[in-house]
């Protein structure tokens, strides 16, 4: 508990010692954003954590055989990533719902368990050692590359973009009817998550010696805990995903009892009670949820508008 | 020439939706598209407007072709269209419906977005003037209406929404898909007065709906599908009088409709409805009721669809509730069958208290419903769906039950074993009526059982009611076709916006002023 | 190679199994049930638990273990699915529902150890265990240079058995129909006079046993009983199964169960024990993308 009475009081004190902590909360909470992304415009995508594990092995790779800036090694993961977002995000394009969920289901357990298990360049099951690691002064970049990416976010939904977005969530069909060109905008969503994810992966690179493909990095475990960030806080806006990768990632700092993690008991529990009782999420008002919640302002009937 | 089709063709499997149609609307025209269900309309406007591929034939709109283009390309290219089915953006305030209409108008504003701020301030709030005035012509009160979700909007002024969202667009071809279904005749009139508005400032119009009066009043010219065909092209006088048309869809029912004048303003037929609930004198109702329902209330989602409702059916007679689209006929109906429960009131069937049974037990003690829609299982034949029926009986006794109900609808006998999917419209309506009975009701509900179907179809089916009455059925009968509904009922009530307003005899309604001018036309 | 092939039907008769279960909710409810490889798992478990720390016979064991896999579907049904529906949520919802549900479960079993909450249930934490030698009964006979144990033997007869009497009750029972009824129309149903919830439970019920049958079948045959043999053998692979050969198909997920054990073997074969999983995902993401409806099942197309 104190914990949290530190955070608030003495937030500098806070960041000096729980520095991995804080990195992790930025990670998660631009993954958070790569999940706004595709949700906000209707699609169940849980590709992330593939295009995560692009991004962090190009950068890795890079720094250890070319020896490359990070910037740049980092900047190559991004783009990669959004070159395969293009190219997986094209296919699925007409796929809805649960299938689309699937389909990237079955992209990142490929990736992952075809792919990087299977080349002998990313060290295969033994994961990469990354020597070149920072933990403690990459959180610095984590954190600025967090406030500009939610900052780009926020603005973009008001936008344009944003609104044939909402539109598209809401019904493709009427969506095309005004002219929307529906296929090329979910692309773009699909690719801009997966640029986000790509950019996300690169920088947790960096702030880890080890580059591991295990299940609880890059496959279904890490996509479902993205996707209660996402669930929890909310899909109406930016700031919805943001909180939920904050709460749920100090949860378990909040919740250590000795020996026993019940950190999944409680994200299970957390899931099940958010999407019953209030499937809008903590942060949003009832806006575009994933789920649309009964709670709405009552209308009463009106007559019709005369004229 | 604004529109041109060219035989068009589309098939689905071995059905022939679209089957050689050529068509010529000229610029300024409201040109009406009539048929039976089935006939092709919608398929055919899916075509046009690239929800679904050519298979045959071309199209153009003035000079631009529209064989191959996607959806979004045709919408830009000026041909703005609303849904059978309301699709408005449901979540999405009235206002953002409208604005979004007209994104393909707008600039990209990616940049402006993130630097500019001003610019884009600007830019909104000349976007925000004309949502404003969209709406307006449509009928709305944006200060009213604006920042309401779309889905809680009355489902009027849904319709005129859709409308304002498509002008959005500033097409040169509007398509309407059925925009009056489910309005009473007030609401119609306003529709008529804003289709002839847009018309008047250069808007060219395609209109499908099954309101013969609406369609031969507004249009000047009208065109008749049948089976994927074009049987009658011209002006409304000579398609209504032209006797293939009249024997495909029309029946005679169609010619009454079409002769009556159209009725008085919008707003006074509200107020003298409203009236007249204060000054009509109510009939009773029977001392021996089957069904008592006592100051029912009850929301659906969002919106309080019912408000103190209170109605009683006696053993043996046909209680008709009417009212428009959305006023709450439907909701009572699901809450007595116990498909929603209500926030309040109460509803007794016989002894069994409607509120808090489950729907299987309901069904057991003798409250069948007939839904909306017919909510038949397509993918099952007749002859399955009907032995579903007789599931919930105490007495399996199928067998013979089911061979007596094909004998009274025999066109189900005739289609035993196809897919109840393939049925026409009102080949379903039959066999959703069949499988009622077969549940042996004590009392059956009927939910608009002549909703979507044509004007000959309507007849058939009401001509069976009757016949079910007549062997002894209690039967409550919701209905938008108040004239149909009224002429067999032995008693009704009037509900508007979620209330009970008037109640009395069939034949006191039928002759009501009020009740004659709002729902009746006069 | 023999061999290879023998263990490809074996293994694609639990996928098989497991996958009907997965494809009967989705048939009907049109939900994807994300606890049911945990359910898989939950079965095993409980199984070895009851034999090793509660001294069952192992035939006790596997009914109860059965039994409680089909508890598990109730609570499945009443925490997760139920209280979305009478809220009238979409199918998205009860996907995350059981998501949260499965995550529960796996955590419970992976957090038994001795004087923890859930001793009851498991105290081998996170290990994998098997049954000890002798506990099970499975004699082994040598035919045509091929080693066929009982255990493994014993799955094709149980999971095809069960499948064709699904099958059966499915296409031709009072139940069956009214099952299909509600697949189709849950108003319709309901309008005439099913007891839809009670039919729905029914359905989690039937599903889930089948679920914990299969994970019991796979940890005595394949002597693997962890906290983590759902999610790594079935919760992905099942998914692939259904849309192999189609969601919402029973038939479709029989084919795909073997269709999907043939694949891995061809891709053991051909490409080394390592790309086996991974091919089988491609298979999925490619089906869904060339065939959505997979080999079985039906085009969903959106009437406009």
């Amino acid at each position: 508990m104190d914990f949290i009475i530190q955070l608030f009081t003495d937030p500098v004190g806070f960041y000096n010692s729980h520095t991995l902590l804080v990195a992790d909360i930025g990670i998660n909470s631009i993954l958070a954003a790569s999940m706004f992304v595709v949700l906000y415009s209707g699609q169940l995508s849980l590709a992330s954590p593939g295009f995560m594990a692009i991004g962090a092995y190009t950068s890795v790779l890079m720094d250890l055989h070319w020896h490359t800036p990070l910037a740049l090694n980092v900047a190559m993961g991004t783009v990669l990533a959004g070159v395969v977002g293009v190219v997986v995000g094209l296919p699925v394009l007409r796929l809805r719902g649960v299938f689309l969920a699937i389909a990237t289901i079955g992209f990142i357990e490929a990736l992952r368990l075809g792919v990087i298990l299977n080349l002998p360049i990313t060290g295969e099951g033994l994961g990469l050692q990354n020597p070149n690691a920072d933990p403690l002064g990459g959180v610095n970049m984590v954190l600025v590359a967090l406030v500009v990416v939610v900052f780009l976010l926020w603005r973009l939904t008001k936008g344009r973009l944003g609104h044939a977005w909402a539109a598209i969530r809401q019904d493709e069909l009427a969506a095309l009817s005004q002219g929307i060109d529906v296929a090329r905008y979910k692309l773009l969503a699909f690719a801009l998550s997966a640029v986000l994810a790509g950019f996300a992966g690169g920088l947790e690179a960096h702030l880890n010696f080890f580059v591991d493909p295990g299940d609880a990095q890059y496959g279904v475990t890490r996509a479902v805990q993205i996707l209660t960030f996402a669930v929890l806080g909310g899909s109406g806006n930016i700031f919805g995903p943001v909180v939920g990768a904050l709460f749920l990632t100090t949860l378990p700092e909040i919740l250590r009892f000795q020996g026993f993690d019940y950190r999944d008991i409680v994200s299970g529990v957390i899931l099940i009670a958010v999407i019953v009782f209030r499937p809008q999420g903590i942060v949003a008002r009832g806006g575009l949820a994933i789920v649309r919640p009964r709670w709405w302002p009552r209308a009463q009937p009106h007559a019709s508008s005369p004229g | 020439m604004l529109l041109r089709l060219d035989d068009v063709q589309r098939h689905f499997g071995g059905v022939r939706a679209v089957d050689g149609v050529s068509l010529d609307v000229e610029k300024g025209a409201i040109q009406g598209l009539i048929g039976p269900n089935g006939a092709g309309k919608t398929t055919l406007v899916n075509v046009i407007t690239g929800y679904v591929p050519f298979q045959s034939g071309r199209a153009w709109i003035e000079s631009d072709q529209l064989r191959g283009l996607p959806a979004h390309r045709i919408a830009k290219l000026g041909i703005a269209r609303t849904f059978q089915n309301i699709r408005l953006f449901k979540d999405l305030s009235a206002l953002d419906n409208v604005l979004v209409g007209m994104h393909s108008r707008r600039r990209d504003d990616t940049l402006a977005q993130l630097g500019t701020l001003p610019l884009f301030r600007r830019d909104q709030r000349a976007r925000l003037n004309e949502a404003h005035k969209l709406m307006e012509t449509a009928g709305l009160d944006p200060a009213w209406v604006g920042s309401r979700p779309a889905g809680t909007l009355p489902y009027g002024d849904q319709r005129r929404l859709e409308i304002a969202r498509a002008l959005a667009l500033q097409p040169r071809l509007l398509i309407l898909d059925e925009p009056a279904a489910g309005m009473n005749p007030s609401e119609k009139h306003g529709m008529r007065e804003l289709i002839e508005r847009i018309n008047k400032d250069g808007l060219t119009i395609l209109l499908i709906d099954h309101d013969m009066r609406l369609v031969m009043g507004v249009c000047t010219r009208v065109a008749v599908l049948n089976f994927g065909r074009k049987i009658a092209d011209g002006t409304p006088d000579e398609v209504s009088t032209d006797a293939s048309v009249i024997k495909a869809y029309l029946g005679t029912g169609g010619e009454r409709e079409v002769s009556s004048a159209p009725g008085a303003s919008g707003v006074d037929e509200a107020t003298e409805v409203v009236e007249a609930a204060a000054t009509a004198k109510a009939t009773a109702g029977p001392e021996i009721a089957i069904l008592e329902v006592h100051e029912l209330s009850v929301s659906y989602g969002a919106v309080s669809a019912v408000r103190g409702a209170s109605l009683r059916v006696a053993s043996g007679e046909v209680v008709a509730l009417i009212g428009a689209n959305g006023a709450g006929k439907s909701t009572i109906l699901h809450a007595l069958s116990g498909l929603i429960r209500p926030d309040s009131g109460t509803a007794i069937f016989d002894g069994l208290d409607l509120t808090t049974a489950k729907s299987s037990t309901i069904v057991r003690h003798g409250l069948v419903q007939v839904p909306e829609g017919r909510e038949i299982l397509a993918r099952q034949t007749v002859l399955e769906n009907l032995e579903l029926a007789t599931w919930s009986r105490a007495d399996r006794a199928s067998g013979g039950q089911i061979e007596a109900v094909m004998k009274r609808f025999p066109i189900l006998g005739e289609r035993r074993a196809m897919r109840a999917g393939t049925l026409s419209g009102g080949e379903q309506q039959m066999l959703a009526i069949a499988r009622g009975l077969l549940a042996k009701p004590r009392l059956l509900l009927l939910d608009e059982p002549s909703l979507g179907l044509a004007p000959q179809m309507v007849d058939e089916v009401f001509t069976a009611i009757e016949e079910i009455h007549r062997e002894g059925t209690t039967i409550l009968l919701v209905e938008q076709n108040a004239l149909r509904a009224l002429a067999i009922a032995d008693r009704a009530y009037v509900i508007e916006t979620g209330q009970i307003l008037l109640s009395g005899s069939g034949d006191d309604l039928l002759h009501n002023p009020a009740v004659r001018r709002a729902y009746l036309g006069g | 190679m023999g061999q290879q092939l023998l263990n490809a039907i074996f293994i694609g008769s639990i996928y098989a199994l497991f996958a009907v279960g997965y494809t009967l909710v989705f048939g009907i409810l049109d939900i994807l049930n994300l606890a049911h490889s945990a359910v898989f798992m939950f079965g095993a478990a409980l199984t070895y638990s009851l034999v090793v720390n509660h001294g069952q016979s192992f035939w006790v064991a596997c009914v109860l273990g059965v039994a409680a896999a089909g508890l598990m579907g109730l609570v499945i049904e009443h925490v997760c699915l139920r209280p979305l529906r009478r809220r009238r949520a979409p199918p998205i919802a009860a996907l995350i529902s059981t998501i949260g549900l499965a995550l529960i479960i796996v955590a419970a079993i992976e957090q038994g150890r001795p004087g923890s909450f859930f001793a009851w249930l498991w105290v081998d934490g996170a290990n994998s265990v098997s049954f000890p030698a002798g506990v099970v009964p499975n004699p082994t006979w040598h035919v045509a240079g091929l080693t066929l144990e009982a255990s493994k033997v014993a799955i094709i007869p149980i999971s095809i058995f069960l499948m064709l009497v699904l099958g059966y009750v499915m296409r031709y029972t009072q139940v069956g129909r009214g099952l299909r009824a509600i697949a189709e129309n849950p108003t319709a149903a309901r309008l005439l006079g099913l007891d839809v919830d009670r039919m729905i439970s029914l359905t989690l019920v039937i599903s889930s046993a089948l679920g914990g049958l299969a994970g019991i079948l796979f940890g005595v045959a394949l002597g693997d009983i962890s906290p983590y043999i759902g999610r790594d053998n079935v919760e992905v692979r099942g998914l692939a199964v259904i849309v192999l050969g189609g969601m919402g198909s029973i038939p479709g997920a029989v084919a795909g169960g073997y269709l999907l054990g043939l694949i891995e073997v061809l891709a053991l074969l051909v490409l080394g024990s390592n790309a086996r999983a991974g091919v089988a995902f491609a298979a999925l993401f490619l089906m869904l993308v060339l065939r959505p409806q997979g080999l079985f099942g039906a085009q969903p197309r959106e009437k406009v």
